[in-house]
């Protein structure tokens, strides 16, 4: 499969920090990934490298297997983008805006534009500055993906939208993939809508790679289990993660189950009760943030 | 409309619970052999999620029989032939002894599980069965 989005070594140090550290991501055609992290953990700064809105300090970002500091208007003619804050010429109006972006771009569908202006119920003859926030980014949105783009970026787009808008966002979005050739990078804290959109899965913290793999992979390892009963301590491993016990109920996430963890610790602990779940990604995240946390304040 | 129930949960991977859903409608009647499927793209439009999540379940189901593919017209659901002896038990062993052992820890005797599976295939399939 062809590659899409691409890092080596990315890195971007400021004065006071390193805000993105040794990164190596990978994105290929016709899969979205899900990038996600805690607050400050250079989400926005790598995207805003991957665009080549900032210059890295070492290493490198490739979009279309080009430098990310020398995209031409044709490589931009196949990204739709859309930043946290976008800022739109907001004196125009909805309408004014589509008709002006339309014409910087060659492959402008204006059968898709329609599609997404219903889809999305976009108020036309109103001045983008009375728009709500909601109208905003859909409406970026909708400048974003009306070209019909190869690679649709998105920072943080569910943020501060109301559950129904997130919808008409979401369902939007997955337009893109009824495309030949599509790819979707998105950033966003609002994991229970990733689920539905991600194939692929990176988590970054304090500007470090923490996980990089497919959405079911991801699923199929972790495990809550919980161990009621009269049984030993749980020996805390390198495999599990947030070990608790009050009396005689132990609890902790297991991130490497397979088909034989249940029978291993079932002959191990034979009096208990064990219990085992599958968890959905954003108990799996908060996990992983919580381990994040206890590493970076003991560093 | 897709021809199968489905209520979408977090917490499972969504492929996993199309599979589910495909194969329960079929065991329920609600899919009859020889019906077309929804194309991929139907069905991630209706569910709200990507076409490769479906693709995923829909291979899935062919690998297993469920559905039959027939190149440049899409995914029907199979006829109904009884599996090898060997693949039932591959199939079902594992799920007799987990249901066995929950039975066990809740004290229930074999001859109340037995009736519970009856009452319970009634349900799913009917009295004809």
């Amino acid at each position: 499969m062809e590659t899409i989005i691409e890092t080596q070594g990315l890195t971007k140090s400021y004065r006071w920090k390193e805000a993105v550290h040794q990164l190596d991501i990978r994105l290929t055609a016709g899969r979205a990934c899900a990038f996600l992290g805690r607050n400050g953990a250079g989400k926005t700064t790598t995207i805003k490298m991957l665009a080549g809105l900032i210059r890295p300090t070492s290493g490198k970002a490739m979009l279309f297997g080009r430098d990310s500091q020398s995209l031409r208007p044709e490589d931009w003619q196949k990204t739709g983008y859309v930043s946290e804050n976008q800022e739109l010429y907001d004196w125009m109006t909805g309408e004014q805006l589509i008709a002006f972006t339309a014409k910087l771009y060659p492959s402008w569908d204006r059968e898709f534009e329609k599609y997404l202006i219903e889809k999305l119920d976009l108020p036309l003859q109103r001045r983008i500055s009375r728009c709500s926030r909601g109208e905003k980014v859909k409406l970026a949105l909708l400048l974003a993906m009306a070209f019909r783009p190869r690679l649709l970026i998105l920072d943080e787009p569910f943020a501060g939208l109301d559950p129904l808008v997130r919808a008409e966002f979401l369902d939007s979005v997955l337009e893109i993939t009824r495309q030949n050739d599509w790819s979707i990078f998105f950033s966003t804290h609002d994991i229970d809508d990733v689920e539905k959109l991600a194939d692929d899965i990176i988590i970054i913290d304090e500007g470090r790679l923490q996980v990089s793999e497919s959405l079911d992979s991801l699923q199929e390892r972790f495990r809550r289990v919980d161990i009621i009963g009269n049984h030993p301590p749980v020996p805390d491993s390198p495999e599990t993660l947030g070990l608790t016990r009050e009396e005689n109920h132990s609890r902790f996430v297991h991130t490497a189950f397979d088909g034989n963890t249940e029978a291993g610790l079932k002959s191990l602990l034979p009096d208990a009760d064990i219990t085992v779940a599958t968890m959905s990604l954003k108990d799996i995240f908060i996990a992983l943030a919580r381990k994040f946390q206890r590493s970076n304040s003991r560093a | 409309m897709l021809p199968f129930l489905i209520n979408l949960q977090l917490g499972e991977p969504i492929y996993e619970q199309i599979v589910r859903a495909v194969k329960k409608a079929i065991a329920t009647g609600q899919l009859q052999p020889g019906q077309q499927m929804p194309s991929v793209r139907v069905i991630s439009r209706e569910l709200g999620v990507n076409p490769n999540t479906v693709q995923k379940a829909i291979s899935r189901l062919t690998d297993e029989g469920v559905l039959a593919s027939h190149p440049g017209q899409g995914s029907f659901v199979a006829e109904r032939r009884p599996s090898l002896r060997s693949q039932q038990l591959k199939a079902l062993q594992p799920l007799i002894e987990q249901l066995l052992v929950e039975a066990a820890h809740h004290g229930l005797s074999e001859a109340a599980l037995i009736e519970l599976i009856q009452k319970q295939s009634q349900q799913i399939h009917g009295n004809d069965h």
